[in-house]
């Protein structure tokens, strides 16, 4: 298939999906037991702040005008108001959307870092006692709670040394990255084992093929295979195990922001749930939804240009 | 003529075995420049592994035991490390030219970058010296293909493009592996004709390992038979063919459907040949072959010249005996 | 492997019997952990003569003692029961949060591959707009419109992970479906809701089980994960992500109140891995 056509498809792909995680959001409010005003309310509201805070969400209108009503707000940017503090959503998500990519940012690239280095070191060293140990590691990485991860490096870490912040974003460019060191790596020690374990296997089933065979048969070093050849390979690998867990990739920000108590995205989210404010909790559940969604789209569309033969499906 | 490779005792080792487990070996070889060496058994003879284990590029869990590797160097031959001859003095074609080719590099890449590694040109030389070599290897329109992804071309253009990487490396010897197994018939006949021609008129020696006997009965000047890990007889492909000594080789040359005495009928070898781990006590073909004695289940035969023809050597007790 | 040739097994003992295949030794240890587990779980709240939920103001932060052998919480809670006791509710919730998505997400993901067509493009469209989510987030909110506590978190699961669960059966299914034997099947006339159930699901099978282990693993840690913030299991329940949370602000004082829950999280996860892992080895073999 063309590549052109392949990427236009996969663009017009989206809208329904879209349209899709537009619909989920608003259902939301639906799933809640109950009366959902009543329910955002709380047991102390009077009546008339239920029916208000009813005539606020629109819910007393059918579902179908709802979600016309929904998209097209959203489509111009308007998310609703905060419940609790009257703010528009789409503020509160400008206001919170720095520190999340900076903490996003630095540990994804920090997981890829640290991924291919320890993947390469293994599968070079396969069946090694090496390779065992680092094994081992992955799997205690898979095992262990993110915030639990965290709070480890800030006992063994932060609290002996008193080198790094251990809450808090800065106001400083520097404070700010002096700030996302533990965060950072709390990131990667959740997001690494996956990555390290997709990425062993991909080299080690590389290593078999006859291509490295014949690499080595006219004389080229493991080093320049493993940097022409099979990087690229291992590029593909890499950008879909990206795109497999920038779900997991958020979450793990969610809840390092709560452990670090940085004022993020995430943070914000948090604390919405238990103010139960539910706009500000559906445009951060849909922020969210879109960045996934754009992510697979262009994940999908960098490995069309990473891989000539264009397997896909 | 000049002798250009040596090698005696070589072994191929089960690594992680509790007893030495050799599926090759003891074997030893010679190459002559500008001959071609053929090497044929079944498959599971160990014919490739021998092949591979020249360059010390094993698969996972086998190592090359002892053995001493011997190459032309200014005259004289001397004892040289298995890898330091990687694309410098001998490189290889092998048997899968779709697995053989990096799927995600431009044929031309792939060529320039061998190019570059043993000349340390410039990438424009290189992409230059890559376009001559598909023309060598009779690739047509190479400034094009040059361009392609390996996906693009046929079976028989990926093979002659893996010809031409080896010849990047401008060595003495070519290790062929089953080159023309993946292949149809009638482009078979032609990557044969490429390889005679780079033999004859550049000189590389070559070394031929295949199953196929009709085939290197066209491309050998000398024969190896490979069974169970051993050579069984060895010589001059003319007298391997009119004069066969060894049972087995004379059950293979039966199996050949073509040769006259034969019939015409194909007569099958009974039984399969053994697993490395299970090689028989004495000779390793006794327990298929027509003519085992006791001292064919006692003792190893030693590979030894005939006395009729004395460069064709032959492993068996019953050497000579009338048929 | 069972038999399954279909031919009736000889009246006589063979003299040679076949090796069985042994699950490899990680599998078997892994295994013997998540038992030490189990019976913690069942038998040590029994054996301990406290009270997981009862609170003692005068007996608050204890340091480890003859008495409390890991000391007290920060209401004077025994912490050593209170972390045997939280084995029976993150254990079963985990593994139902993983088993009632299997079950849908199989039903499903089967149905979808072996039908295609409409049954596929319904399936397989659904399973995009759940994915366009970041799962644990969206778990995290539908836990929390639902109402926190186990039983949200299990439904909320099922809507969700049966995703997973889907897409891998789905693809099984869908190789299984062009091979040799269910051809045969086809051809004997069988119906195909049949081959589905007796020929092609069972194939299916090991890989998805492997795939349920991981996922209980998973399931674990975001439990303890949701807890912590605030939105799984409520208290007073003793929960080990809840227990953490507890223990934060005492971490310079007495660690052992945040480090204790996360090595049980830790192991149990290690254990499960190596089932999981041993497991896959053996289905391979």
């Amino acid at each position: 298939m063309d590549r052109g056509r392949f990427i236009i498809r996969r663009l017009l792909q989206t809208i329904p999906l879209l349209a899709g995680i537009m619909l989920l959001v608003l259902l939301l409010l639906h799933v809640v037991p109950g009366d959902p005003a009543r329910a955002i309310g709380g047991i102390s509201a009077s009546e008339e702040q239920v029916d208000q805070i009813r005539e606020e969400l629109g819910l007393n209108r059918s579902l179908p005008v709802q979600y016309v009503s929904y998209v097209g707000n959203a489509l111009r940017g308007d998310l609703g108001r905060s419940t609790r503090s009257g703010r528009t959503v789409t503020s509160i998500i400008a206001d919170r959307l720095a520190p999340t990519a900076l903490l996003l940012a630095c540990g994804m690239i920090l997981s890829i870092a640290l991924s291919s280095v320890i993947a390469v070191i293994s599968a070079r060293n396969k069946d090694s006692a090496l390779d065992f140990a680092l094994i081992g590691v992955t799997v205690a990485g898979i095992s262990i709670p993110t915030f639990w991860a965290g709070l480890m490096l800030i006992l063994l870490i932060a609290l002996p040394t008193g080198l790094f912040p251990i809450n808090g974003f800065g106001d400083t460019p520097l404070e700010n990255l002096h700030s996302i060191v533990l965060p950072a790596l709390t990131f990667a020690i959740a997001i690494s084992p996956v990555m390290i374990r997709a990425l062993r296997a991909k080299l080690v089933d590389l290593y078999r093929q006859d291509f490295v065979m014949m690499s080595r048969a006219a004389g080229l070093s493991e080093n320049a295979i493993l940097y022409r050849h099979l990087s690229r390979h291992a590029a593909i690998t890499l950008v879909t195990m990206i795109s497999v867990q920038v779900g997991p990739m958020i979450f793990v920000s969610v809840v390092s922001e709560k452990t670090y108590a940085r004022p993020g995205l995430g943070e914000a989210l948090v604390n919405a749930v238990s103010q139960r404010d539910f706009p500000v909790i559906q445009g951060i559940t849909l922020v969210t939804a879109l960045f996934v969604t754009a992510v697979h789209l262009t994940a999908d569309i960098v490995i069309s240009f990473l891989n000539p033969w264009m397997t896909l499906k | 003529m000049t002798r250009i490779l040596e090698i005696a005792d070589l072994r191929v080792d089960l690594s992680r075995a509790e007893r030495r487990v050799s599926p090759v070996g003891p074997v030893d070889l010679w190459l002559d420049a500008g001959e071609c060496l053929g090497i044929v058994g079944e498959s599971g003879s160990g014919k490739s592994l021998t092949l591979k284990a020249i360059l010390d590029l094993l698969p996972d869990g086998l190592t090359r035991g002892t053995g001493t590797q011997k190459i032309a160097q200014g005259g004289r031959l001397v004892p040289t490390d298995p890898r330091s001859l990687r694309g410098a003095k001998i490189s290889m074609i092998s048997q899968e030219p779709a697995a053989a080719l990096d799927p995600l590099m431009r044929i031309g890449d792939l060529i320039g970058e061998i190019v570059r590694h043993h000349s340390g040109c410039s990438w424009a030389e290189a992409r230059l010296r890559a376009v001559d070599l598909l023309r060598r290897v009779g690739v047509p329109d190479p400034e094009t293909r040059a361009r392609f992804w390996p996906h693009e071309l046929s079976g028989g253009l990926k093979q002659r493009v893996v010809i031409s990487m080896a010849l990047a490396c401008q060595s003495d010897m070519l290790l062929c592996d089953e080159p023309t197994t993946a292949l149809d018939v009638t482009i078979q006949a032609q990557i044969v004709d490429l390889l005679r021609d780079l033999q004859v008129n550049d000189g590389l020696g070559l070394i031929f390992v295949t199953h196929d006997l009709a085939l290197i009965r066209q491309i050998a000047d000398r024969i190896c038979i490979m069974y169970a890990g051993l050579i069984v007889e060895t010589g001059p492909s003319s007298e391997i063919f009119s004069n066969p000594q060894h049972p087995y080789t004379r059950a293979l040359l039966a199996a050949l459907p073509d040769i006259e005495q034969s019939e015409g009928r194909l007569v099958p070898i009974e039984g399969t040949p053994p697993a490395p781990t299970a090689f028989p006590q004495g000779c390793r073909f006794g327990p298929r072959c027509p003519r085992a004695s006791d001292v064919c289940r006692q003792t190893a035969p030693a590979l030894l010249a005939t006395e009729d023809a004395q460069d064709v050597k032959v492993a068996c007790h019953h050497t000579g005996d009338v048929t | 492997m069972t038999d399954q040739s279909g031919f009736t097994a000889p009246t006589e003992a063979p003299a040679v019997r076949a090796p069985r295949k042994r699950l490899p030794g990680k599998a078997r240890f892994g295994l013997a952990i998540i038992g030490l587990y189990f019976l913690a779980g069942i038998f040590g709240p029994m054996l301990l003569p406290f009270d997981p939920d009862a609170a003692n103001i005068l007996q608050r932060l204890r340091p480890p003692s003859a008495q409390h052998w890991l000391g007290t919480d920060q209401l004077g809670r025994d912490f050593l029961a209170r972390l045997l006791y939280a084995i029976r509710i993150d254990l079963p919730v985990a593994f139902l949060a993983a088993f009632f998505p299997m079950l849908i997400g199989t039903a499903l993901g089967a149905v979808a591959g072996f039908f295609g067509r409409i049954p596929d493009i319904v399936v397989s469209r659904s399973a995009d707009i759940v994915q366009a989510f970041p799962v644990y987030v969206f778990l995290l909110v539908l836990v929390f419109a639902l109402g926190s506590g186990a039983t949200s978190f299990i439904l909320a699961a099922t809507v969700i992970a049966w995703v997973g669960y889907a897409r891998l059966v789905r693809g099984e299914v869908m190789r299984l479906r062009e091979m040799e034997f269910v051809a045969a099947a086809r051809v004997s006339g069988l119906p195909p809701l049949r081959i589905l159930a007796t020929h092609v699901l069972p194939n299916a099978l090991p890989q998805t089980l492997i795939y349920f282990m991981s996922d209980i693993v998973m399931m674990v840690l975001v439990l303890s994960s949701l807890s912590f913030l605030g939105v799984g299991i409520q208290p007073p329940t003793a929960e080990w992500g809840r227990m953490i949370a507890e223990g934060q602000p005492f971490l310079r004082s007495q660690w052992i109140l945040s480090v204790a829950p996360g090595l049980m999280l830790m192991v149990f996860g290690i254990a499960l891995s190596l089932v999981a892992d041993g497991l896959d080895e053996w289905s391979r073999k």
